[in-house]
């Protein structure tokens, strides 16, 4: 039987939005009662529209926030409760990919740098005295050398996204949350990067949670998918089933949006 | 039936000066766009397709960028207009929508502030009566709420609709839609594009609909110009393309599209390769990254050849084409 990895119970959270003179203050349901499991390399997706709360639900299953109420585990511990280095720990072992991978890594650093200064923070942490070499790294997420001397902007956005996978797979985590990875990336070139997602976790058997509004890069990564509305999953199950027949009519609705 | 040529551009090229360089950003491009028609100018990153679409609304510093060639809209050319004979164009003859809606309307001003001003900009041409009709015949049902409403308040859709009612009121010649898709998903795209086919029939305006999502460009578009490093380097009917595709750009960007709706197991990639736009080469321009390149590729600028309007950029074509 498959290991439970990441146990979510009934999470809320909410937030205030507005507030100045043209806004009225409003809470919005980010979260609204949200229950899965994600188990060891697995992958699951968490398909939805704009503003239907997978950012917010990513960044609790990260450890990057916590819900207002409900639990949220990782290997059966709960992580609220995780403090100091059992709290810095959990961030090796749960990694997340931003979508806009740019305004998450200092611009004015080169990118071998950024990497060298992570390989360099994950062997203190984790305690681990072999970690991966930069060239074991930047193969991992198939990041070409010339990017080593290269700045953040200058790079194309293939390779901005893979920085952003190398920068999380070194840890080689139990988890990675990709939050739209394919977004932003022309049609030409996004193959590459769903077929590099496809060959790390086969090969080093890592979990994903997948956040995209894209279908079709989920479909061909994603073992699970969950589709989500206004902060609620409407629908969750093996990906040849919802693909095939989705029960919910929203499902049903946004699967045929598929141009 | 033929219809009538309302743009006709020949031989376009915009260079831009930065540190003592010029770098080409579109170069030697043609094309014709008939009244009522939508045509579809597909580009990736780096294909410098909002360049072409400044320049047709003559929004280009001149300081920072030579323009050569003719844009003729009615036989007159726009590259060649002053400052006043453009203002004359732009919005009345020659409107845009840009993608992000949101950031488009004035954040200050309530909806109706802006239509007012807009109303007042146009003069007779249109009326309060006129600009509810087209609110309403592009699905904005709560006329009096989304009046007091500002544009914060808006959501991504009703804040697109809103803004192509602005582009449209005027009733323009041609409209050139940017990237109309691009922030939304798979639901909401669909139902923009129809609307933009939509508002193409029912006001008989011409579209220019400049996106990098070939996918969003097949669906309504009637002929599409692909656009690669600033160069066409194919053209033709959305039939044409995708089952006769001639140049190994578009073949590919046809399978990868093919690929990620299909169910095989990998997804068709083209290798990658540097796509930002360099300075003007003597070569083809898509040859590094080919895998039909053969020895003159890197040698030869190929000529847009072909019959009728299926035209190709390319020494070793695809089979269909040749």
């Amino acid at each position: 039987m498959m290991k439970t990895l990441i146990d979510a119970i009934c999470l809320k959270k909410e937030y205030i939005a507005g507030g100045g003179i043209l806004n009225p203050v409003e809470s919005i349901k980010a979260v609204d009662d949200v229950s899965f499991e994600i188990f060891e390399n697995e992958a699951l997706g968490l398909i939805g529209g704009r503003r239907s709360g997978k950012t917010a639900l990513g960044e609790i299953v990260a450890g990057l926030s916590l819900p207002d109420c409900g639990l949220i585990k990782f290997r059966g511990e709960d992580m609220a409760n995780m403090r100091g280095k059992r709290r810095r720990k959990l961030h090796g072992r749960v990694q997340i990919v931003f979508q806009e991978i740019a305004q998450h890594v200092d611009g004015r650093m080169r990118i071998g740098e950024i990497i060298e200064g992570s390989i360099a923070n994950c062997k203190k942490i984790q305690n681990n005295p072999k970690p991966l070499g930069i060239i074991e790294v930047m193969n991992l997420a198939g990041l070409d050398v010339h990017a080593y001397d290269c700045r953040i902007d200058e790079l194309d956005m293939l390779d901005v996204k893979r920085t952003g996978i190398a920068l999380a797979a070194l840890w080689r985590p139990d988890l990675i949350v990709l939050d739209e990875p394919a977004g932003k990336l022309d049609a030409s070139v996004r193959g590459h990067l769903v077929n590099t997602l496809k060959k790390l976790r086969k090969e080093h058997g890592m979990s994903y949670l997948f956040l995209s509004r894209d279908l079709n890069s989920a479909k061909k990564i994603c073992d699970r998918l969950a589709v989500i509305r206004d902060g609620r999953i409407v629908e969750i199950g093996q990906t040849e089933k919802i693909m095939e027949n989705p029960e919910s009519e929203y499902a049903r609705e946004f699967l045929a949006s598929i141009l | 039936m033929r219809h009538k040529t309302i743009l006709k551009v020949c031989n376009l090229s915009v260079s831009k000066k930065s540190n003592g360089k010029t770098m080409k950003l579109v170069r030697n491009m043609d094309f014709q766009l008939e009244q009522g028609g939508i045509l579809g100018i597909v580009g990736e990153g780096g294909s410098g397709k909002e360049f072409l679409s400044e320049a047709l609304l003559g929004l280009l510093d001149s300081k920072e960028h030579v323009l050569s060639g003719e844009a003729l809209y009615l036989e007159k050319d726009i590259l060649s207009m002053n400052g006043q004979d453009l203002m004359k164009i732009r919005g009345r003859e020659i409107s845009r929508v840009s993608n992000d809606a949101v950031k488009a309307l004035n954040p200050h001003m309530t909806i109706g502030r802006q239509l007012d001003i807009l109303k007042k900009h146009y003069g007779s041409e249109c009326s309060r009566e006129s600009i509810d009709e087209v609110l309403g015949n592009l699905g904005i049902e709560d006329l009096k709420g989304i009046r007091k409403a500002h544009a914060s308040g808006l959501g991504e859709e009703l804040a697109y609709r809103i803004l192509l009612a602005m582009a449209v009121i005027s009733k323009p010649k041609i409209l050139i839609a940017e990237d109309p898709a691009f922030d939304f998903d798979g639901l909401k795209k669909k139902e923009i594009l129809v609307l933009l086919k939509k508002v193409s029939i029912d006001y008989r305006i011409s579209i220019i609909l400049v996106t990098g999502d070939f996918d969003a460009a097949r669906l309504v578009c009637d002929r599409i110009i692909i656009m690669y490093k600033g160069l066409i380097v194919e053209e033709g009917t959305v039939n044409q393309l995708i089952e006769n595709a001639g140049h190994p750009y578009s073949l590919g960007l046809v399978k990868s599209i093919e690929s990620a709706v299909g169910n095989s197991e990998e997804m068709y990639f083209l290798d990658g390769g540097d796509t930002r736009l360099d300075e003007a080469q003597r070569r083809c321009p898509f040859a590094e990254r080919c895998s039909r390149r053969k020895f003159y590729c890197m040698e030869e600028m190929p000529e847009l050849s072909g019959e009728g309007i299926h035209k190709v950029r390319c020494l070793n074509p695809v089979g269909g084409a040749e």
